[in-house]
């Protein structure tokens, strides 16, 4: 071996070193983290999780009010950002190509996208919370909405930007009127990511805690009233975690592990989709 | 209704026919500020395939999408002049487009099957202008893949996605859907190029049985195809018709210096 070519192993070497080094770091922690969410949370999960109310200090009791009022905050906040996002999205990519507004859109999409979600909480904190004098079921499904619009559109300008151009070209060949050739070919050769986007706004939200503080704020109750205030796990978490009573404690890494499956699951649905997808092409 | 009532036209068997379909006048193309085509004037005969070669960029493609105005789903471009089919001139804005695209077909250059099944990719155009029963689009979509040479091969899996096929059956598909609307006149952009040379073939052998039935407009970058398949040639360059001329007849003795140093492989 030459110089330069031994040069070039010793270089390869360090390299790869480094690389594995910094993949081993990073691992490690989520490793860490799981291991802890995975412990903790087990050791504090049983079946009453899912019937009992959560409970005064000193007493048991389980997440129902909150898994509860977390499926409802999220069902509609995507029952609204669905639609608007889908027709936002086929907006950019189906009418809006290059027009000025399509790129304001797009860019302010993006800003959305990037924000801290916060500041949803304080925006409709301001809009609806103050102005209607309470927190409310209402309000905190607003917020998540704002955080998964931005979402649900990006993903579906996204995916309908993949469908080439000549599969539309040849439906308008054939006569095809624009609406038709979107309901009928783009939305269907893209409906598998489109689907994929809403589950991963769905699995973006779930986990969402700041927003909710300042708008749904949290409940101790059963209560379904979407017009006050509704009990939710992350903000219950977020209570619970930071109480000396370690029953309370114990409940919020349950809390914690269920919305971390739930995303685990949602995130393994959304690629079996996109692979099922993908295999047919 | 059909197309042809559509278009309120006379079927083309009942005109006492010059042998001209399609008369294109005076006919100049922009893209935005670049001038595309340049005084194109042509005829193309019924019941006659007419191949268009020359280098990439001559325009070949353009005056191909002009013909069923799918050229006006982009912005910034631009036909003047006049382009006569069955009597109208179909750049008139107040054109019916619909009926125009069911009465001149197109196929592109990469197979284009929608994400359905075989059936349903056939039967997507027939819905566009009919509600035929039951029976009667399983005939019409018989009838469609028997006339582009598919059928054998897809009759016990029409309920399979037309996007499982191979790309010649694909394209066949694609010619299948198109013929379906029974159009008078077909287009086909370079539908050959990304196909496989025994893929090739059978779409040769297709246009062949096909020509008795349609006037055939292609565009090809392969010469030895436009030799074999059309009856008529243009030898188009940067956006001008140099010369057209029978095909035979241009292959062996070109009239112009241009194309005898195209179809010589000088350029292009």
């Amino acid at each position: 071996m030459n110089a330069v070519v031994r040069r070039r192993h010793f270089a390869n070497l360090v390299s790869r070193m480094l690389i594995l080094a910094a993949t081993l770091f990073v691992l490690a922690f989520l490793v860490w983290i799981c291991g802890v969410l995975l412990y903790e949370g087990f050791s504090a999960f049983k079946p009453t999780l899912f019937t009992e109310m959560t409970p005064p200090p000193g007493e048991s009791g389980g997440l129902a009010n909150a898994i509860v009022g977390s499926l409802m905050l999220v069902g509609v906040a995507m029952l609204v950002s669905t639609p608007i996002g889908l027709l936002a999205g086929t907006y950019l990519n189906e009418y809006g190509k290059g027009t000025w507004l399509a790129s304001v859109v797009r860019f302010v999409n993006d800003v959305l996208l990037a924000k801290p979600s916060i500041l949803a909480g304080l925006f409709v904190y301001e809009i609806i919370v103050a102005p209607m004098g309470g927190f409310s079921g209402w309000a905190g499904s607003a917020a998540l909405a704002i955080i998964a619009i931005p979402v649900v559109v990006r993903t579906t300008e996204d995916m309908m930007n993949l469908v080439p151009n000549s599969m539309r070209e040849a439906a308008y060949a054939l006569g095809a009127s624009r609406s038709r050739v979107i309901l009928s070919v783009s939305y269907r050769a893209a409906r598998v990511g489109i689907t994929t986007g809403v589950i991963l706004a769905v699995a973006r939200i779930s986990g969402e805690t700041a927003p909710l503080l300042f708008t749904s704020l949290n409940n101790q109750f059963w209560s379904t009233d979407m017009s006050h205030s509704i009990a939710n796990l992350p903000v219950m978490i977020f209570q619970f975690a930071m109480n000396p009573y370690p029953d309370w404690q114990a409940l919020a890494w349950a809390g914690a592990l269920l919305i971390t499956l739930t995303i685990l699951v949602l995130s393994i649905i959304s690629r079996v989709f996109l692979r099922s997808a993908n295999s047919q092409h | 209704m059909t197309p042809s009532e559509m278009l309120n036209i006379e079927s083309s068997q009942s005109t006492l026919t010059t042998d001209i379909d399609i008369t294109v006048r005076d006919l100049n193309f922009y893209y935005g500020n670049s001038h595309a085509l340049k005084n194109i004037n042509l005829e193309f005969g019924k019941k006659e395939t007419t191949a268009i070669i020359g280098p990439s960029g001559c325009g070949k493609s353009t005056l191909l999408r002009i013909l069923n105005r799918i050229y006006t789903l982009y912005p910034g471009q631009e036909a003047k002049g006049e382009i006569i089919i069955n009597g109208e001139n179909i750049l008139d804005p107040k054109v019916n487009v619909a009926a125009l695209r069911a009465k001149v077909g197109m196929v592109f250059q990469s197979p284009t099957p929608f994400p359905m099944s075989i059936y349903d990719n056939i039967a997507y155009g027939i819905r566009l202008y009919e509600k035929p029963s039951r029976r009667e689009m399983d005939e019409r979509i018989e009838k469609a893949l028997r006339g582009a040479a598919l059928w054998d091969e897809v009759k016990d899996k029409l309920h399979a996605s037309g996007q499982s096929l191979s790309g010649g059956q694909q394209q066949r598909l694609c010619i299948a859907r198109t013929i379906a609307l029974k159009p008078q006149v077909l287009l086909l952009d370079e539908p050959t190029s990304a196909l496989d040379p025994v893929s090739t073939t059978k779409i040769e052998d297709l246009l062949d049985d096909l020509r008795d039935e349609y006037t055939i407009v292609i565009v090809t970058h392969n010469m030895q195809q436009a030799a074999r398949v059309s009856q008529k040639t243009v030898f188009m360059y940067m956006g001008e018709v140099v010369e057209v001329a029978q095909t035979d007849e241009m292959f062996l003795r070109p009239k112009e210096e241009r194309t005898k140093n195209y179809i010589t492989g000088r350029f292009g």
